[in-house]
């Protein structure tokens, strides 16, 4: 597993930097990922791709019930819906939430410098395809990151 | 009688729109002051050329915009915006002393001469600056003396923004001015005459404060009120707001008064008709945005695409209201779309038979923001984006306002309940609480 050396701090001092080891993590699992994908008025963090497979990630140093609230409109768009999230510790309630929503969830440690899967998502069914195929259009002009 | 119909001139892009749906959809216009100071050739043209023949129109004096701190209306480089300047050259004095300095104070309408000479000035301006330009513009010789320079529908008396700490303060000047109005308005004018009531949230649940509103205005001869309150969304507002405005509004009718509310939605258009036992008499909104406002400027956002709910009455952005059409089913096919949320003519133009052309209601142009994380990219909407759903809302608003003036009482509340029956599921307790609180107040009357 790739690791970032970032400190001895034991949360994330930006969202930036969570991002920087949730991309090396994702890019281990063999995605290919791009950062800040408008979709619909938003700006999702992260959009993760595996052949024809899109991941919303949202990433968030602690607010993850903002995230949940970002995540319900990514899924008009996206396979899988994920919070890549860098508390300490992860919430109870928020793997709950998780759980109901079909919504995947990282664990990405500050002191650790990496990631880890801490609940897979659920395949979305939800996506509309006039609007998916408008999104996907849309990343077109983004370079790939990591 | 069916509530009279008003939206608001915001910027000359929307202008051909004062037609739409239709040419007599709009009883009139509302102009405010400063945009008629700053541009009268244009003004005089919109009004000559793009308004329906039976469209009026109402000249907004803006007189409370000087008796905020003047940052509000200065520019980003800290200078005077030349539309208010050019505004307060024709009021005078005693604005004309304290321009850019200072807020306007009421201690500044101690000398009578300050009142009449203002209040005259104010009156005039409304009057009689659109005249000489609606006479040059091309379109005038085309029609005879009356159509070529219509008078305004009322002339408006300065006003003062009341709160709950400043109505003391500012009533006696604002009583002044308003009977000064009216006396020369009747010398010189076969127009009527109206006063503007703006006031804050506080003053509507106060009924002391908003009677004794209502009663030091009672005698003064005039035709009807403007009425604007502060930020009233009506969509969020509670139950008592709701129940003082339908108060404040009945006072001030007075009888048969006419009761304009400047920034209205849904509930408002209800009040002014059997729903709501007429408590107003109309409603004015933007173009799209302006069912609520802020009586200071606040302004920034980003802007994004919104769609109007035609059940719900109100604008939803464009990603919210794809989830609940999705989540309801609703955007399997066209049939499916125009049979369970709108079949006005723009949603069956931009449609077509394909529902997947619902996505134009939320298209954008994809641009990079700079924000202190580094960059994001944002979408922005486009301007066809934005014409459709205005010219949906529009729409909307037209049926709104036929049904509420054809529609009886208990039918206009059916709807309301079964709105709130059918969208519970999908939105949520939160969602459809507006409707619950619209139903509940206009049952009590």
């Amino acid at each position: 597993m790739t690791k970032i050396n970032i400190s001895t701090r034991n949360s994330f001092v930006s969202e930036s930097e969570l991002v920087d080891i949730l991309v090396l993590f994702l890019v281990d699992q063999g995605y290919k990922v791009k950062l800040e994908v408008s979709n619909m008025g938003q700006s999702v963090d992260v959009v993760a791709n595996k052949k024809s497979w899109y991941m919303l990630v949202e990433a968030k140093i602690n607010n993850w019930k903002r995230a949940i609230e970002q995540c319900q409109a990514h899924r008009m768009v996206g396979d899988h819906i994920c919070i890549a999230i860098g508390t300490k510790v992860v919430s109870t309630e928020l793997l709950k939430q998780a759980k109901i929503d079909g919504i995947g969830l990282i664990h990405c440690s500050a002191s650790e410098g990496s990631c880890t899967w801490v609940e897979a998502p659920q395949k979305n069914t939800d996506y509309w395809h006039p609007e998916r195929e408008r999104f996907i259009e849309g990343m077109k002009e983004i370079s790939y990151a990591g | 009688m069916p509530a009279s119909h008003w939206m608001q001139f915001a910027t000359f892009a929307e202008q051909r729109h004062f037609v739409y749906p239709n040419e007599n959809t709009y009883n009139g216009v509302v102009l405010n002051a400063n945009m008629v100071a700053h541009a009268p050739g244009g003004i005089a043209a919109f009004i000559l050329e793009k308004t329906g023949t039976q469209t009026s129109y109402i000249i907004d004096p803006l007189t409370h915009a000087y008796q905020h701190n003047p940052e509000f209306i200065t520019n980003s480089a800290g200078a005077l915006k030349s539309s208010i300047k050019s505004l307060a050259h024709f009021y005078g004095s005693p604005l004309l002393d304290i321009l850019g300095d200072r807020p306007l104070l009421p201690r500044d309408f101690s000398k009578t001469e300050n009142i009449v000479s203002f209040t005259k000035n104010v009156i005039d301006f409304q009057n009689n600056f659109l005249s000489g330009f609606m006479a040059d513009s091309g379109s005038a010789k085309y029609l005879d003396d009356v159509e070529a320079n219509p008078p305004p529908y009322a002339l408006i008396a300065p006003y003062f923004y009341f709160t709950e700490t400043t109505i003391d303060l500012w009533l006696d000047v604002y009583k002044k001015c308003a009977i000064q109005a009216s006396e020369y308005v009747s010398d010189i004018s076969e127009s009527k005459f109206f006063l503007s009531m703006v006031v804050s949230q506080g003053v509507i649940v106060d009924e002391a404060l908003y009677s004794k509103i209502a009663d030091s205005v009672a005698d003064i001869d005039c035709d009807g009120f403007l009425l604007w309150i502060d930020n009233f969304d009506e969509t969020q507002a509670s139950t008592k707001e709701l129940e003082g405005f339908l108060k404040f509004g009945r006072r001030l009718r007075h009888g048969e008064r006419e009761v304009i509310n400047l920034h209205g939605g849904y509930f408002s258009v209800l009040a002014s008709g059997a729903a709501g036992s007429h408590a107003i008499t109309g409603v004015s909104h933007g173009p799209e945005f302006g069912e609520f406002r802020s009586v200071v400027p606040v302004g920034g956002g980003i802007p994004i695409a919104k769609y109007y709910m035609p059940d719900l009455h109100r604008r939803e952005r464009y990603r919210d209201a794809l989830q609940i059409f999705r989540k309801s089913g609703w955007l399997e096919s066209s049939e499916e779309f125009h049979s369970n949320v709108c079949n006005c003519d723009e949603c069956q133009s931009v449609i077509n038979g394909d529902i997947a052309n619902f996505a134009q209601f939320g298209d954008g142009n994809i641009k990079s923001v700079k924000r202190k994380t580094g960059i994001v990219r944002i979408q922005y909407p486009t301007t066809e984006t934005k014409m459709k759903c205005l010219r949906h809302y529009l729409s909307c608003k037209q049926m709104e306002y036929e049904n509420a003036a054809n529609q009886p009482k208990t039918k206009l509340l059916d709807d309301l309940e079964n709105t709130i029956n059918r969208y519970e599921e999908i939105v949520g307790l939160d969602g459809i609480s507006h409707l619950r609180k619209w139903h509940h107040v206009l049952s009590e009357i």
